[in-house]
């Protein structure tokens, strides 16, 4: 009901400002005709909370002719499918797309930047703190506009640590510290081994800050990964594995890194609000005890944690951009149902209900509710190497591969890969 | 007299000629729209540095330059695969031979047999390759926990980057199912009078293995060598999933660099000449089998 | 040579009848457990299908996985858009194969050497480097979002390894097959329809099983191709239940993988007989 006399009210004002105004772009909620093609992606959950905020603006938007489909990303099947769609042009209207991992750079989607000029709207007022700037590209275009994003908590196992007589870790703990207390945890051979912090796949991306440097200029303009703050990162990395803290596994996929949280095999686990509700139930299923405290600070004292986010995009191609416009905006911060169904995923980008309902949501164990991920947000990185920067990202991970598993000195490891990251970075024309 | 055989004999010729092109057309229409076409697309785009959109303007030979001298993945890839299709072929080939000749030993319940072993071809897919994780697991894997029962602490199968390709192979002739199948049909198809007389000359069952089994068995071996060839060298799958490439880049394929150059780097251009090098590669690796046939398949004509 | 003692013969056939058994069935475990695992995770809660060291039989059995699982997604709807897909092809792949392996085999023309090399070096290309330009073709000829894409290729040969398999099984029949038929009056067409289909019974049982295996399993060109959720098949639908954020049900994904593979099994146990029967490799030049 809120959600509905708040639009009308857009509306009537949104009608007097396009008659006040000449060329550019024309949108008005009375004048949406047409049809309107919406591709997202998404499983089980995910798929479901996408569905649901579809179905409330199909059903507030009668005078669309909406389509949409919601595909399983299905290992590698999205990217190569979305490739072929985009650039024959067949693709929806709407795509889903994420600044952290497909769809930056890619000259597929409109600027939004004269849009939102349009609505006159302040964006810091009606959107999630800091949950905007990932879409903005290096030269200002703004390619997608967000949905809802996640950061990470650190959860542990009470029972253990209480077993191992060692304090809980609280807000501004450190990864260092904890090469000194965590091996209060390393025991065990073969099936009965414990570790202190599970290999959670954002576990490179948090160690890529622990040093307590920046991968690369803001403006992406250079590379930062030839600094003695990635080899001290490295040497880090390398002495928790190497004294059996985190599990070496090379693969996320060998067993679930949730899995041995919640069977008491590590102490703890980087929680991403997108899987907080798995988490604390399966540990409540195994009847253990868990608390939660901050992401791990760096050297200089700044929690590190990790952004993963999801948002929409226009193509280029589409005939309707100014419905498919009405969506983003409904979707981002406008219609307060839609920002409550997809609230079940993670932050929605609508602030109010990013304070309000979904803050309010609470998780067994001990004491975490949703405020802390809305707090915490503004403290996170949003994936380093999301999109084209996926050739960086991928030399990362041979990086950490390189010293963790290869035994190689962390020094000529950045020796040897810094340099190829800095020519990546070179062949993305970022700075010209 | 001549003139006549000889137009008699072109119009044979003729009517096979119609008769050849008329019945494999449907598969010629497909070839030249929907093969050809794209490959000579592809083949373009090689020339060109071509971006997400596919739009690009022609570069020469930069990208063959920057594949060979410039990437440090595209030889490591290369090596990759060759090193996988070495191991995983002459394997899949001996053991398909080997499961394919015990099912022809006129074992009971044979149906069951042939069920149980193309069952890992069936159930491949998704569920398979998080089992097979679950498998290789340094710490908690289901091999290491067997290997522990004996005494023997295991490796830390998939993070060892001389290790990790083997385990990929040994995913892969798990689900031999269908080169099974057609090497047993092959051995089925040996005449039962061959073995008949070697009988009668007191020919040990090893003997005959090798000497009549063997050798009357080469055309389906060379079929599975060359099919089991052509797919070995456009691995993807097994390692994208397990592994993502790793450790270090040791199980990083050239199927798997094609996709990253074109599907997540945007690399169109690039990635169609990594390509058109693999599609060369198994071009050569395949006519240098076929050149080799006639020394060693046997053909019973 | 002298004659061995038949007693020593049988002894001796027993014990490689033994041997061979082992041997079977040390195979037979590698190749069902992955199964079986398949099958007890489907009924086990997530806490539990990863527990060390692995239970065989689940401490407390779910059902519920499959009634929640086949839940994710309109599974009934998918069957029916599979088992129309499957069916499709698999009749189109059968007949359209034996047609242009018939040409493969019995006709000589200028240049059939050619579009045999040809034929074989389709193998050959990585899927990935055609995909955007047929994409593109099919978009064009508005068959995006329509089964077309998917059914073409088995309408059109049947793809090259099918064609190949047909073609050595025409090779392996007698000339005079056909010949007498030919001699009779009748045109290679009726042919091809009367005679030499019913002869290559095997071999059409092998490449439909094949075709049928592999499309009941396919997701990659259905999910590349359609748009509409209706028109999904059940390969699509089980990537519903695989999440990319690591938080995968795995008791429920697997209650559907399992109800996904019973009848491809079934249909391969009632199927495998001629399956080996159709295939030819003897004496014939490749």
């Amino acid at each position: 009901m809120k959600g509905k006399s708040k639009k009308l009210f857009t509306a009537a004002l949104f009608g007097t400002a396009v008659a006040a105004m000449t060329g550019g772009v024309t949108a008005s909620a009375a004048e949406l005709s047409g049809d309107l093609d919406i591709w997202a992606w998404g499983a089980d959950d995910e798929a479901k909370s996408r569905e649901n905020a579809l179905e409330i603006f199909k059903e507030e938007h009668p005078e669309l002719n909406l389509t949409y489909t919601i595909l399983p990303t299905a290992d590698s099947v999205w990217d190569q499918k979305a490739a072929a769609a985009l650039s024959s042009g067949s693709a929806g209207d709407v795509m889903q797309m994420s600044p952290d991992y497909y769809g930056m750079n890619t000259e597929f989607y409109i600027d939004l930047n004269p849009y939102v000029e349009k609505e006159g709207v302040n964006l810091d007022e009606v959107l999630t703190p800091g949950i905007i700037d990932g879409y903005y590209d290096a030269d200002g275009k703004l390619e997608g506009f967000p949905n809802h994003t996640n950061c990470f908590v650190m959860a542990y196992n009470k029972d253990m640590f209480d077993d191992a007589g060692v304090a809980y870790p609280e807000a501004g703990w450190t990864l260092q510290d904890m090469t000194d207390w965590g091996t209060a945890f390393v025991s065990g051979e073969g099936a009965n081994k414990t570790y202190a912090l599970a290999k959670h796949w954002v576990m490179n991306n948090v160690m890529l800050y622990s040093g307590g440097g920046l991968p690369y200029e803001e403006d992406l303009s250079k590379a930062n990964m030839s600094t003695d703050k990635v080899v001290e990162a490295l040497t880090l990395y390398n002495t928790l594995i190497s004294n059996g803290l985190i599990p070496d596994d090379t693969a996320q996929m060998t067993i679930p890194a949730e899995t041995l949280f919640v069977s008491g095999k590590t102490a703890m686990y980087p929680c991403g609000g997108f899987e907080a509700i798995t988490v604390t139930n399966d540990a409540d299923e195994n009847g253990i005890n868990i608390g939660f405290t901050s992401m791990p600070s760096d050297p200089d004292g700044n929690e590190i944690n990790v952004q993963y986010a999801t948002g929409w995009a226009i193509t280029t191609t589409s005939e309707n951009p100014d419905a498919g416009w009405q969506f983003l905006k409904e979707i981002a911060y406008e219609n307060d149902a839609m920002a409550e169904a997809i609230a079940v995923c993670g932050i929605p980008a609508n602030k109010k209900i990013a304070e309000t309902t979904y803050a309010e949501t609470t998780y067994l164990g001990d004491g975490l509710d949703n405020t802390y991920y809305v707090e915490h947000l503004g403290n996170s990185h949003l994936n380093p190497w999301g999109g084209t920067l996926a050739s960086s990202g991928d030399i990362w991970e041979t990086m950490v591969q390189s010293v963790t598993l290869d035994g190689q000195d962390p020094q000529a490891v950045v020796d040897q890969y810094g340099p190829q990251i800095d020519t990546e970075f070179a062949s993305y024309g970022f700075n010209n | 007299m001549k003139e006549k055989r000889k137009r008699k004999l072109s119009g044979i010729e003729r009517r096979n000629t119609i008769n050849f092109y008329l019945y494999i057309s449907p598969w010629l229409l497909f070839f030249l729209v929907l093969t050809v076409y794209p490959m000579i697309k592809s083949l373009f785009l090689a020339f060109t540095d071509s971006g997400f959109t596919g739009d690009g303007t022609f570069v020469g030979l930069a990208n063959f330059i920057q594949a060979f001298q410039v990437d440090a993945l595209f030889w490591p890839a290369f090596k990759n695969t060759l090193c996988y299709v070495l191991m995983y072929v002459p394997l899949s080939l001996l053991l398909s031979f080997v499961l394919g000749w015990l099912l022809s030993r006129k074992v009971k319940f044979l149906g069951f047999w042939r069920t149980i072993f193309y069952l890992p071809y069936i159930t491949a897919g998704v569920a398979v390759t998080i089992l097979w994780g679950w498998i290789f697991n340094g710490s908690y894997g289901v091999l290491n926990y067997f290997l522990s029962l004996l005494g023997i602490t295991g490796p830390n199968w998939l993070g060892d980057k001389h290790l990790a390709l083997g385990c990929i192979v040994v995913m892969s002739l798990w689900s031999l199912g269908n080169q099974i199948l057609i090497m047993l049909a092959g051995i089925q198809d040996i005449p039962a009078s061959l073995y008949e007389s070697a009988q009668i000359d007191g020919a040990s069952t090893l003997r005959q293995v090798f000497s009549i089994t063997l050798p009357l068995s080469t055309p389906t071996i060379y079929f599975n060598l060359v099919i089991g060839t052509i797919t070995a060298f456009q691995l993807f799958n097994q390692p994208y999933i397990l592994t993502d490439g790793g450790p270090v880049n040791s199980t990083l394929t050239v199927a798997m660099l094609i996709f990253r150059n074109a599907f997540e780097y945007g690399k169109m251009g690039y990635a169609s000449c990594i390509a058109w090098c693999l599609f060369l590669v198994i071009m050569i690796v395949t006519g240098i089998i076929q050149a080799t046939q006639k020394k060693w398949v046997f053909y019973n004509d | 040579m002298k004659k061995k003692n038949p007693m020593s013969k049988s002894a001796a056939h027993r014990l490689e009848m033994t041997i061979i058994y082992i041997v079977l069935i040390l195979c037979a475990i590698v190749c069902i457990f992955p199964f079986l695992w398949m099958l007890t995770t489907a009924f086990k809660s997530t806490a539990e299908a990863y527990q060390f060291p692995p239970t065989l039989i689940p401490k407390r059995w779910l059902f519920k996985n499959f009634a929640n699982g086949l839940k994710q997604a309109d599974f009934g709807l998918f069957t029916r858009n599979t088992v129309f897909l499957v069916l499709f092809n698999t009749v189109a792949t059968v007949f359209s194969s034996a047609f242009v392996a018939y040409g493969f085999a019995r006709f000589q023309a200028k240049g059939s050497k050619f579009w045999y090399t040809c034929l074989m070096a389709t193998l050959m290309l990585p899927a990935q480097v055609t995909l955007i330009p047929q994409y593109l073709l099919y978009f064009k000829a508005h068959m995006v979002d329509t089964y077309w894409p998917l059914m073409i290729p088995s309408l059109l040969g049947g793809g090259a390894y099918n064609i190949f398999l047909f073609r050595q099984f025409f090779l392996s029949l007698p000339k005079e097959l056909d010949e007498a038929a030919m001699i009779d009056g009748a045109s290679s067409f009726q042919t091809f329809t009367h005679i030499m289909l019913p002869a290559v019974k095997p071999v059409s049982m092998c490449v439909g099983v094949m075709s049928l295996v592999y499309n009941w399993n396919d997701f990659y060109q259905p999910l590349i191709y359609l748009n509409s959720t209706k028109k999904f098949t059940v390969a699509i639908g089980i990537q519903f239940l695989n999440s990319s954020m690591g938080t995968t049900k795995i008791g429920q994904m697997m209650a559907v993988a399992v109800v996904m593979t019973i009848p491809v099994l079934i249909i391969f146990f009632l199927c495998q007989k001629y399956f080996v029967e159709g295939i030819k490799m003897q004496g014939i030049k490749g």
